[in-house]
């Protein structure tokens, strides 16, 4: 198996706090792994490092085996946690501007995740509901055959149907053709059947780490379970 | 795919610019009707405004990708930053020459049509209009590359550079302006030069004006790269939040 | 298709579900000795979890015997009878002690469960 992310040592430091602790970890081609721990336990921390938008300030970071550059960008799909779309555009505006950077993009795939997902490229983004727009950047994701998927809390905030709408849709879109996904998330319990592997944090380290069956099989407990429990223990550590 | 970069960022500020050629258009049609009001500082306040709001354009071009947090899709997009900076910059120049240019051919225009009334005392006009207006432009125009520049180097969070920025710029336009002036008349580039008749207390004066177009265009362009590539540089280190 | 429901516990791992219940349709008789399975990707869309873990459980299912993978044209439940019938056995043997267990912490003594299994049965019957 090839590794698609592999961080060493990193830590990741804002003025005198510490987002990310001497964090270390190898994720292989093919799984999809929960990134998994409260807010502000460093998720999305990790995700902007995969990304380079941030840089880590010890440690060292691959992704594909190099240093994240263009070449790795061209290969990777990620939604943040919030609208990151421009508000003028109108959905359709949308697809078509993503669409023209990657030759990876996939009409068919679109066109299917636009009738499942119901949505209406006429509409502009402002006017989507968070719902809504968490729905347009699923599809702008997975209409490209990309070789690793980041997103970053693809469930929250966002009314039932949706939520239950996007997980489909992430079901529907899994190829099984070596793409790795990796998605951080405090809602387990829509994501629960999904993941291969799991990373829990808190306080910007890794607390435990593992397969996610191998987790259930070892504590009886599921995911959701495992993470209440640590999140508890981070407010009994306070 | 920097022409798609450039359609979004021409889109992305569409709507302004639809609003600056409107306005300067219903401004000329409107001193053209009432020619009594012409010369008119209301032209030139108009003018002055848009040039100020191309510099609130250079700036906010950047800023407003942090503050909708669209730099989460523009810089997860598979392409090198230098190109984002290089669109946006486009954008900013052909603001400012059309403003300039819309503004100029008004100017001529309303000139041209007032030669029935009073041909010498518009020429003053136009002296005072283009030869002013030529040289707060052109230094206006680094100073908005000076400051896109300085955006990013805000995003160092140290407000010190920015202000460092813009006051390096104008001397460094300064300093370069007689140099280049010398080298051009070296090498045998004719001057643009403009005379001027007009109506003086102790009668009518012929004046020769040098604008120093080709100086200015020179000092401005090398700036403007300069100007580019340290933006190139510096979005290169920004972290995205 | 149809038949492959399942109500995931989420405190066993996935893949054993995944197992016990296609070993379960096996042992009812839903899927027939030979029957093709929906590939790993079908699968995964129907019960709605990750290929990977169906690829698991194909894979357990395969090395315990009772489904074959023939490359290229998927997998089949196996022709061997044997197996399916030793885990019908397996059920319902385990459902019987399970019901065994369960009498016999109510109190009750072997003969008095023969004779309430007896009462049940003929009440059914007419």
């Amino acid at each position: 198996m090839n590794s698609v992310i592999e961080f060493q040592n990193v830590s990741k430091r804002y003025g005198n706090r510490w987002a990310l602790r001497d964090v270390s970890f190898t994720l292989e081609e093919g799984k999809i792994i929960g990134l998994l721990g409260p807010n502000g336990s460093g998720k999305s921390t990790i995700i902007k490092l995969i990304l380079g938008f941030i840089s880590p300030t010890e440690g060292s970071i691959k992704v594909f085996g190099e240093k994240i550059g263009q070449a790795a960008l061209s290969r990777i799909a990620y939604t943040p946690e919030f609208n990151h779309l421009y508000r003028w555009m109108r959905v359709g505006d949308v697809v078509n501007f993503v669409k023209s950077f990657y030759p990876d993009w996939d009409d068919g795939r679109e066109a299917e995740l636009r009738e499942f997902l119901e949505v209406d490229y006429a509409l502009r983004v402002r006017e989507l509901s968070r719902g809504m727009a968490e729905r347009v950047k699923v599809l702008i994701a997975f209409a490209r055959k990309a070789e690793l998927y980041l997103l970053d809390e693809p469930f929250s905030g966002i009314d039932p149907y949706s939520r239950r709408k996007v997980v489909d849709a992430l079901v529907k879109s899994l190829r099984a053709e070596g793409e790795t996904i990796l998605f951080s998330t405090h809602l387990v319990h829509e994501a629960e059947k999904l993941f291969d592997y799991v990373v829990f944090l808190r306080d910007g380290r890794i607390v435990l780490e593992g397969e996610a069956d191998r987790i259930r099989e070892d504590t009886q407990k599921s995911i959701e379970d495992v993470l209440i429990e640590i999140s508890a223990g981070e407010k009994e550590g306070r | 795919m920097f022409k798609t970069l450039l359609i979004k960022e021409f889109k992305g500020e569409g709507e302004w610019i639809k609003w600056m050629c409107i306005i300067l258009l219903a401004i000329g049609l409107l001193l053209r009707l009432k020619m009594e009001w012409h010369p008119s500082l209301l032209f030139i306040l108009v003018w002055g405004a848009l040039i100020l709001l191309i510099f609130y354009r250079a700036i906010d071009i950047f800023v407003k990708e942090w503050r909708h947090k669209t730099t989460h899709l523009l810089f997860s997009l598979p392409v090198p930053r230098w190109e984002i900076v290089l669109a946006k910059f486009t954008v900013i120049v052909v603001m400012t020459v059309l403003t300039i240019g819309l503004g100029a051919a008004i100017e001529v225009w309303l000139a041209v049509a007032d030669k029935a009334i009073d041909f010498r005392f518009n020429m003053t006009h136009i002296y005072w209009m283009v030869a002013g207006m030529a040289q707060i432009v052109l230094t206006s125009s680094i100073l908005i590359a000076s400051k896109v520049t300085s955006y990013t180097v805000y995003r160092f969070r140290k407000l010190f550079f920015v202000v460092l920025f813009i006051l390096l710029s104008y001397l460094v336009h300064r300093w370069l302006l007689p140099f280049t002036s010398d080298l051009l008349s070296q090498m045998g580039v004719p001057k643009v030069k403009v005379l001027i008749t007009y109506q003086s207390n102790t009668g009518l004066r012929h004046e020769t004006v040098d604008f120093g177009f080709w100086s200015s265009f020179i000092s401005l362009t090398i700036w403007t790269l300069a100007m580019f590539g340290l933006s190139s540089i510096s979005i290169k280190k920004v972290e995205v939040e | 298709m149809a038949g492959f429901e399942i109500e995931f516990e989420e405190s066993r791992p996935i893949y054993m579900q995944i197992m016990d219940m296609l070993k379960r349709a096996m042992a009812r008789g839903e899927l027939r000795p030979g029957d093709k399975l929906p590939s790993v990707r079908e699968m995964a869309q129907i019960v709605k979890v990750n290929p990977n873990t169906v690829q698991r459980a194909y894979m357990e299912l395969e090395r315990e015997g009772f489904i074959v993978t023939k490359r290229g044209q998927g997998s089949f439940v196996t022709d061997h009878t044997e197996i399916i019938q030793a885990e019908k056995e397996r059920r319902i043997q385990e459902s019987i002690n399970r019901l065994l267990a369960e009498f016999r912490e109510l109190g009750l003594s072997d003969s008095e469960i023969k004779n309430i299994l007896q009462e049940v049965i003929d009440e059914l019957g007419h």
